[in-house]
């Protein structure tokens, strides 16, 4: 995507923000709340138009040929979004049958997807009764059923445990080595290290993008010379903030440069 | 955004793009009906409050008025005057109160005892003879409806004492005298004056606006609440599919409360049908359609449910029952507001149900009325549709 913005009225929620994402990676988009992040989603997701720019997701133009765009991504919201009076089987099957997808095919992909996300025993239980973790789940498999070549993750991980937080990564980085593209937003720092790709957020604009590694070497000063991801989060949002404040408030729009560069 | 199509190109394409859309169609069809059936809340409105409203209208409720206690001032003690109120005494719509003057009369009348006073004065016999008798009837006007009602039954029970008399051949001049004969008032198509004739069948009219225009009305934007409409826009399924597979099930339920109407209107309630049972079943249909449109088209354009229910029972229920025609009568209403009846699509099936119902088919009826249905239907499914695309993006 090149140069995206979304305007709501005379607020700029994503201000020229540009990222490119390869096949079968995890791109993390990390940044405090507020940042843009959600926004972007949705419109990588078809569900927002964007104001300007060009946006392609899986070689489609999401603006020309949405329906075609469509079949080819999952979508996890960040607040559970499947139906709530429907049971864990009703819902996989709803959703298959949304995707188009029938008979053995659709029975083939909604019993993989109660082994992959182990609700096999909760095939009758309603979704809005389902523990926390195990919603996050199904709103996964259902995301997944008609598998698609990139699967979108807004905010998955916030209000799990740790456990289930190591249990969802596993899952996400064999979707990856299947081939599937991962683009996740999160606000936990030490997850950006599942990541092959990030890019940092804030007020609308990317501040910092590449491997982990480079982001974190980025965030390396006298004080902190061996700098956690947060620790690099932190200096490098201050660092733009205090230069939009400052005279040098070029100095976001350049990072962006350098790092797609 | 959901509208452009989803193969483009060859004809194979394009008919497997058909039969995926009528896949999602169907998919959209059953979720949404398991959703109603177990949303308590459809049942309530679509089955348990139906089955209220026919009781409570066919039973409890009633325009007419029955038993109405009267005081019958008798200052006249002669035979005559003793026939009429033996006269009206059987009469079902009274309960005469004899007094011998009118300051008890009066009295109860202050106290709320009786509505009304019947007076036959002292030189009721006298004047009879004479052929120019005078039955005076004061009624309680506090509730104008009913005294109306209670004045022209009173006139109706003299007149009807009256011309006995005459055809007795007693006191010739009487029938003459008593004019009330004269202004015998009649009602066409309910000649017995019952009032459930039109109230049975102005009930389909209640009962399909709440099904379609206060249930879908909650629909959509218990989607848009949920966040589940989100995760409906990232699938393949185009924003008219969502409306058909929201569409269908709360049609069959309409089609239901229908049937649940017109068959206690029939062997309840023995109300006649004098048209044809398959231009009742149309026009129902038709006023469904635009029901769901409303009710729909509301809901996509306020995403919330409290707001979209009340909104809908402002300009959908609260229409049908009073500015309809069905308990109000809309020609004794102020020009303005008869006007704005016209745009009321309830207005057009009242008319529709009552010509069917109790007059026959009659077509310079019927075919006005369904085409303005029809041309609703229409509109609403259009404008329903382009909400929801527009508030997609």
């Amino acid at each position: 995507m090149q140069r995206l913005v979304k305007r709501f009225g005379a607020f700029v929620a994503v201000d020229h923000v540009s990222f490119e994402v390869q096949r079968g990676e995890i791109f993390g988009l990390l940044g405090p709340n507020g940042a843009g992040k959600t926004t972007t989603f949705r419109m990588l997701c078809g569900l927002l138009t964007p104001s300007g720019g060009e946006l392609r997701v899986a070689g489609a133009d999401v603006r020309s040929a949405p329906a075609s765009a469509r079949e080819r991504l999952g979508y996890v919201a960040q607040k559970f979004s499947l139906y709530g009076p429907l049971s864990v089987g009703e819902n996989l099957d709803f959703f298959a049958g949304a995707y188009g997808l029938r008979g053995a095919g659709k029975r083939e992909r909604i019993s993989w997807a109660l082994e992959q996300f182990e609700l096999g025993a909760y095939v009758q239980a309603m979704s809005a009764q389902l523990p926390g973790g195990y919603k996050q789940r199904l709103a996964m498999a259902a995301a997944l059923l008609h598998e698609p070549e990139i699967l979108f993750l807004d905010e998955p991980t916030s209000g799990t445990d740790p456990l289930a937080r190591r249990a969802f990564w596993h899952r996400i980085t064999a979707l990856a080595e299947q081939g599937v593209t991962i683009i996740i937003t999160t606000h936990f720092m030490q997850e950006a290290e599942y990541c092959d790709h990030v890019a940092i957020m804030d007020a609308g604009q990317v501040l910092a993008q590449g491997s982990p590694a480079q982001i974190r070497a980025r965030g390396r000063s006298d004080s902190t010379p061996e700098p956690g991801m947060e620790d690099a989060f932190i200096a490098i949002v201050e660092q733009a903030r205090r230069g939009a404040g400052g005279a040098s408030g070029a100095s976001g729009v350049g990072k962006v440069a350098e790092a797609a560069a | 955004m959901s509208d452009a199509a989803p193969h483009g190109g060859t004809g194979a394409s394009a008919a497997q793009g058909r039969w995926s859309k009528w896949r999602r169609v169907r998919a959209l069809v059953r979720k949404e009906t398991r959703q109603m059936v177990r949303d308590p809340s459809s049942i309530g409105m679509g089955v348990v409050l139906p089955l209220i409203l026919i009781l409570l209208f066919g039973f409890g409720l009633s325009l007419d008025v029955r038993n109405v206690p009267v005081a019958v001032v008798v200052q006249d003690p002669s035979a005559d005057a003793v026939g009429l109120v033996s006269s009206l005494q059987l009469s079902p719509y009274f309960q005469p109160q004899i007094v011998h003057a009118m300051p008890p009369a009066q009295r109860l009348l202050r106290a709320g005892r009786v509505k009304g006073i019947v007076n036959i004065p002292s030189d009721f016999s006298r004047r009879l003879a004479a052929g120019n008798a005078q039955v005076q009837v004061l009624v309680d006007g506090s509730d104008a409806n009913s005294a109306r009602i209670i004045e022209g039954y009173a006139q109706g029970a003299v007149g009807v004492w009256a011309a006995r008399q005459s055809a007795e051949g007693r006191s010739g001049g009487a029938a003459a005298a008593a004019g009330p004969v004269n202004v015998r008032s009649r009602v066409w198509f309910n000649e017995a004056g019952e009032s459930r004739y039109f109230l049975v069948p102005g009930l389909l009219v209640l009962v399909m606006t709440l099904i379609g225009g206060m249930l879908t009305a909650m629909v959509m934007a218990r989607e848009w609440e949920h966040g589940t409409l989100e995760a409906l826009f990232v699938t393949p399924v185009r924003s008219d599919e969502i409306l058909l597979g929201k569409t269908l099930p709360y049609f069959v339920l309409a089609l239901v409360g229908l049937a649940l109407c017109v068959l206690s209107a029939e062997f309840l309630f023995d109300v006649p049908l004098r048209g044809s049972l398959w231009v009742l079943f149309g026009a129902s249909m038709l006023y469904t359609l635009v029901a769901l449109g409303t009710g729909l088209l509301i809901s996509s354009a306020v995403k919330n449910q409290l707001v979209a229910s009340q909104l809908a029972a402002l300009a959908t229920f609260m229409p049908a029952l009073m500015l309809s025609g069905f308990l109000f009568d809309l020609r004794s209403m102020p020009t303005a507001i008869r006007l704005i009846t016209y745009l009321l699509p309830a207005r057009y099936y009242v008319a529709l149900l009552q010509s069917v119902f109790l007059a026959g088919n009659v077509w310079s009826v019927i075919v006005p009325d369904t085409l303005v249905l029809a041309l609703m239907a229409a509109v609403l499914a259009l404008g329903s549709r382009a909400v929801t695309r527009k508030s997609l993006v």
